[in-house]
Formats: C-alpha cells, sequence, structure tokens
C-alpha cells in the first residue's frame, strides 16, 4: 500500500521538483557568466549611441543627477566638458518616443537620434533619416518650417506626426538645456 | 527510418511552418528581415536540440504524471539560457526579437516534438530530430523574412537591392503582409504539389502546444 | 483615469494581439470557424489574462526582483500560468459545472497559449503599475475577443466560396486575415483623435 502511494505521488512530485532544482542551477551558472557582459555592452551601447549625437565626447560620459520633468529621462554630460547628451521621451503616431539630443558648449545642436520607437515603417521612420535629422545640427533655436526666422524645421511628408514628436522632443532638451545652466 | 530520412524529414517533407503550419506565432512576428528570420530560426532550433536531447535522456525517469510540467521547466530553462547567450554575444539580434525570445518556450513545436518523438526515442535520433526541424523552421523563417524584407524595404540582408529606384511596398514589413506572405506561401506548396503536401485543410488543435492535453481533440478539435 | 482609458484603448485597438503584435495566432486561426466557440474561447483567454498578470505580476516585483532572480521569470512564469489554468478548471468543475462546460473546454488549450504568457511578460517589460498591468491585460483579452469575433463573421462568408484550388483552406484564411489586420491598421493613430494628446 505505501509502496503504490510512493509511487502514484511522492515520486513524480520529487522528479519534479529535482528537475526545477537542475535547472534553476543551470540557470544560476549561465546567469553568473553572461551578467558581467551583459551589463558591459549595455553600458558600452548607450556610450556609443551617445558618441553619435555628440562626437567631440569621444566615448567617455558620465551622469547628471538633477530633477527631471517627466518628459527628460536622463542627462550625460561629456567627461571632458564639451557638451552634454539629453534623452527625452514624447508621444508619436504609434506610442512612445525616445530620442537622445547631443548640445555641445556653444549652445549648438551637435546630433539628434531616435533611439526607440513604435513607428509604422516606412512611413514614420521617414522622419528618423540622415536627411530630416541632420536639420537639427548646428542650431541652437528651432522653430516650424511656417513660422518666422532662420532656423526652421520642415515636417516630412507622410510623417508629420512623428516629425512633430521628434521636433517637440528637441525642444525639450534645449529648454532642459538652459535650465542646465550650460554643458558644465 | 533512416538517419538521412531523420534529418531531412523535418526541412522539406513535414517542414513545420510550410506543411505542419505549426509555430506560427514567430514565422508572422519575426520575419520582417531575413536576418531577423535567422536569428530566431537558429535560436529555436538550438532549445530544439537540446530540449530534444535531454528530454530523450531522461524519458525513463520523468513518471508519466509530471510528463508535460517537466517537458516545460526543461524546455523554459534552455530558452533563458538561449536569452541569456543571446542578450552578452548577440544583442542586435535580441534586440530585434525582443519579446518572441522568452516566447520561444511555449513554441509549439518544441514540446510538440518532445511529446510526439524525444520521449519515445533514442537520444541521437533525437538529436537528428532536434537538427532537422531546426533547420526546416530557420528555413522557412529565412524565407518568408527575405520575401518580406525584398518587398518591404528592397533590401536583402541589410544590402538595399533596388538603389532606390522602387518605391518598396513597406505594407510588406507590417502586418498584413505577414499574413498575406504566409498565406500566398501555403498556397504555392499546395499548387506545386497538387494539394497533396499540407494534407490539413484547417487550423485545428494539432497546432495548439497543448493538443497532448487537450480531451477536444478526440472529438475532432475545438471547431 | 485618462491614462487607464489609454493603455486599455491600444491595447483593444491600436496594438491588437493578434492582428498588430501576432500572439496567439494558433487559437485565431483554430477556433475562429464558429462564432460561439470564438467568444467562449475569447471570455477563457480574458480570464486567464487578467488573472496571470493579477498573479506574476506581485510574484516578479515582489520576488524575483527583490532578489535579483529576473532572469528565472519565463520558467516562474509558464508554470504558475499552467498551475492557475488547471486550478481554475478544477475548480469550475466542481463549484461551477455549468460555467466549466461552457469555458472549461478552452481552459487546457490556454495554458501555453503565448498571449496570456506574452502578456505577462509586457506588462513587465512595460514598467506598468499593478493597476496599469490589470486594465493592459483585459485590455489584451478584449482584443483578441474582438479579432475572433470580427474573424469568424469574415470565415463565415469566405467558407463556400470558390477560390482557385491551391488557395482553398488554410491560405484563404491567412489571406482573409491580411485583410482583416489592414482594416485594424487604420486604428493606429486613433488615441490621438480620442484622447486629444
Amino acid at each position: 500500500m505505501r509502496d503504490s502511494k510512493f509511487g502514484e505521488l511522492i515520486k513524480p512530485s520529487l522528479v519534479l521538483l529535482i528537475i526545477c532544482l537542475v535547472v534553476a542551477a543551470a540557470l544560476a551558472a549561465t546567469y553568473q557568466v553572461t551578467a558581467p557582459i551583459i551589463e558591459a555592452i549595455n553600458i558600452k551601447n548607450a556610450n556609443i549611441a551617445r558618441g553619435v549625437v555628440l562626437p567631440q565626447a569621444e566615448g567617455s560620459f558620465a551622469q547628471i543627477e538633477a530633477d527631471l520633468p517627466e518628459s527628460v529621462t536622463e542627462i550625460y554630460k561629456a567627461e571632458n566638458g564639451t557638451g552634454v547628451v539629453l534623452t527625452v521621451l514624447d508621444k508619436g503616431f504609434g506610442g512612445k518616443l525616445t530620442v537622445m539630443v547631443g548640445i555641445d558648449d556653444k549652445e549648438a545642436i551637435t546630433g539628434v537620434k531616435v533611439t526607440k520607437h513604435t513607428e509604422t515603417p516606412g512611413l514614420g521612420t521617414k522622419a528618423m533619416t540622415e536627411d530630416y535629422l541632420s536639420q537639427y545640427i548646428g542650431q541652437s533655436a528651432i522653430t516650424r518650417a511656417n513660422e518666422q526666422g532662420e532656423t526652421q524645421i520642415d515636417a516630412v511628408t507622410g510623417a508629420t506626426v512623428t516629425s512633430d514628436a521628434v521636433y517637440r522632443a528637441v525642444e525639450t532638451a534645449l529648454a532642459q538645456f538652459k535650465e542646465l545652466g550650460g554643458a558644465q | 527510418m533512416n538517419k538521412l530520412q531523420l534529418l531531412t524529414n523535418g526541412i522539406i517533407k513535414e517542414n513545420p511552418v510550410l506543411i505542419l503550419l505549426l509555430g506560427t506565432c514567430p514565422a508572422l512576428a519575426v520575419t520582417t528581415s531575413a536576418i531577423n528570420g535567422l536569428g530566431m530560426g537558429v535560436s529555436t532550433m538550438a532549445v530544439l536540440i537540446s530540449s530534444n536531447v535531454v528530454i530523450a535522456l531522461l524519458k525513463n525517469i520523468i513518471p508519466d504524471k509530471v510528463r508535460i510540467p517537466s517537458f516545460i521547466v526543461v524546455i523554459a530553462g534552455f530558452v533563458t539560457i538561449v536569452g541569456l547567450l543571446l542578450q552578452a554575444y548577440a544583442p542586435a539580434i535580441n534586440e530585434a526579437l525582443g519579446l518572441f525570445i522568452p516566447l520561444i518556450v511555449v513554441n509549439c513545436i518544441i514540446l510538440g516534438r518532445a511529446e510526439m518523438f524525444a520521449s519515445k526515442n533514442k537520444v541521437s535520433d533525437s538529436a537528428i530530430d532536434g537538427v532537422g526541424m531546426g533547420l526546416g523552421f530557420t528555413f522557412a523563417l529565412f524565407l518568408m523574412g527575405s520575401i518580406r524584407e525584398i518587398l518591404g524595404s528592397g533590401a536583402w540582408m541589410g544590402f538595399s537591392i533596388t538603389a532606390d529606384l522602387i518605391s518598396p511596398m513597406s505594407v510588406f514589413m507590417l502586418a498584413p503582409g505577414a499574413f498575406f506572405t504566409y498565406g500566398c506561401l501555403v498556397a504555392l506548396i499546395n499548387y506545386v504539389s497538387k494539394g497533396r503536401a499540407i494534407k490539413k485543410r484547417e487550423m485545428g488543435c494539432e497546432g495548439c502546444p497543448s493538443a497532448v492535453g487537450c480531451q477536444q481533440i478526440g472529438k475532432g478539435g475545438c471547431n | 483615469m485618462k491614462e487607464m482609458m489609454i493603455i486599455l484603448f491600444s491595447a483593444v485597438l491600436v496594438n491588437n494581439f493578434v492582428l498588430v503584435k501576432f500572439l496567439g495566432i494558433c487559437p485565431f486561426l483554430g477556433v475562429s470557424k464558429k462564432l460561439d466557440s470564438a467568444v467562449g474561447m475569447s471570455l477563457a483567454v480574458i480570464f486567464v489574462m487578467v488573472l496571470a498578470t493579477a498573479v506574476t505580476y506581485p510574484i516578479y516585483n515582489g520576488l524575483l526582483a527583490q532578489l535579483g532572480l529576473e532572469y528565472l521569470q519565463t520558467i516562474v512564469f509558464i508554470l504558475v500560468i499552467a498551475a492557475l489554468v488547471q486550478l481554475v478548471e478544477i475548480t469550475l468543475k466542481k463549484y461551477v459545472p455549468a460555467l466549466h462546460k461552457s469555458l472549461g473546454v478552452y481552459l487546457p488549450l490556454i495554458t501555453t497559449n503565448c498571449a496570456v504568457l506574452g502578456v505577462a511578460i509586457l506588462n513587465i517589460n512595460e514598467a506598468y503599475t499593478y493597476m496599469q498591468s490589470l486594465v493592459n491585460s483585459f485590455g489584451a483579452g478584449v482584443g483578441f475577443l474582438l479579432a475572433m469575433v470580427l474573424f469568424s463573421g469574415v470565415r463565415l462568408r469566405i467558407e463556400n466560396n470558390n477560390f482557385p484550388v491551391a488557395f482553398k483552406g488554410v491560405p484563404s484564411v491567412l489571406v482573409a486575415a491580411s485583410i482583416v489586420s489592414l482594416s485594424f491598421m487604420g486604428f493606429s493613430g486613433v488615441i490621438d483623435g480620442l484622447f486629444g494628446i
């Protein structure tokens, strides 16, 4: 009687438990090996992305701790004092849009890059091309195409909502930069 | 069945995606480019081979009662390991596949092969079956990815082939294009084999990973 | 409140789980042949999605994240969901046999449905709060229901049509799904119109 009970209930649970423990141990071991590599890659990739919008910084950045509005998620400054990189969130056509903006010590934009988005491929993504984003480079104040001023930014046909979102994100970045009081 | 037949079986005659119509979720979702299809295919193949081997090894130890939970634990373990390895060594692929990496765990093909093949066969045969099925899955995803990338963005493996002369049909990169491409591929196979290859007239219960535990299957599925 | 509505509507329409995110394709193509089974399956999916989120969210944030065991997410979630579905089935069978008869048959199908695991993982990835996660899961389930009901109507119409031989059966269903999913693309951007942001 006891034997059949053992066979029916305890043995299956025991086997399942052992399998769970072995698998968990294997996972823990893999995690121990890969965790430092993953972290290094994340830091490296983030620095590479920041380096694209602020090439002068030569790839080394330090995070600035400050009270930030909801739309600004991170601010990093170049270790050599050549500028800052701001990460700004805005709303595009399909959802959240993450934009990285580099601004140098002369208050001019050095680069704009959309790092994360859910826009329609082929339409919204037109507002993420070099052609569109390079309009921002060198500007320190921006106005829309239908307004007066020398720093006009043209929206992309077929990607109006997305280009507007990028525009607003850059505006936010410039405002936050001023509040920060420059690149230092 | 000899070893070679076992291998080619999964690639052509019983191709999991194109003939058996399994694993449709990843096949539709990640095939926006050839390289993504390839990445997903190889990741799934790695999980499939490892889980097939381990389950074939353990088939006499695992009691029947906890068979399915044990299989799921083993598969989930390998999926997590593959996910961690991708994060560490192929971060670009990991970023592109996103949510569908952990979801390999519920891919019908893997649990299906564990239940139907690995739990009844020798370790070596199970490994070969995993390789064959994995290659078939990879091939199908690569093919769909290539078609969608060429039509949808005028490029292949990231290289532009239309030189911007023709404006690509971006709808092929989106959800409707995925369904359409898949439908046409299945129709093509139907046409070439004169309707003999694809026996299934319906997407029924066999397509679902829990078919093994489903009481409805005897009654002709849940339709 | 507005934020909740935005999450709900985008889960139902804009980011429809089946037609835009490709989660739960198997039941979508397999069980959508008849309207009543489509509705039954979808109701079971809504229930399990919300329940799964209600249980997995505290497990992740209260246990796994605290202990630095985030990498166990997949394995823990799938086991919890499988156990949960079993539990629900047994409970229904014992106490509400009528409900079990209409919904119970779909429950085992859902255990390893990628939509359920998908929504549980997505809620963690999106860093939603507990309430937001529940709303998102409910929305995802309703989106599934919507897609199933609409598609079962479409299938009824195409059932007896005269296709080229090669397109009969599965290919015709897939092409029809493509057109239905095309119509859902019209919803992207609808959130802006509805909530004025």
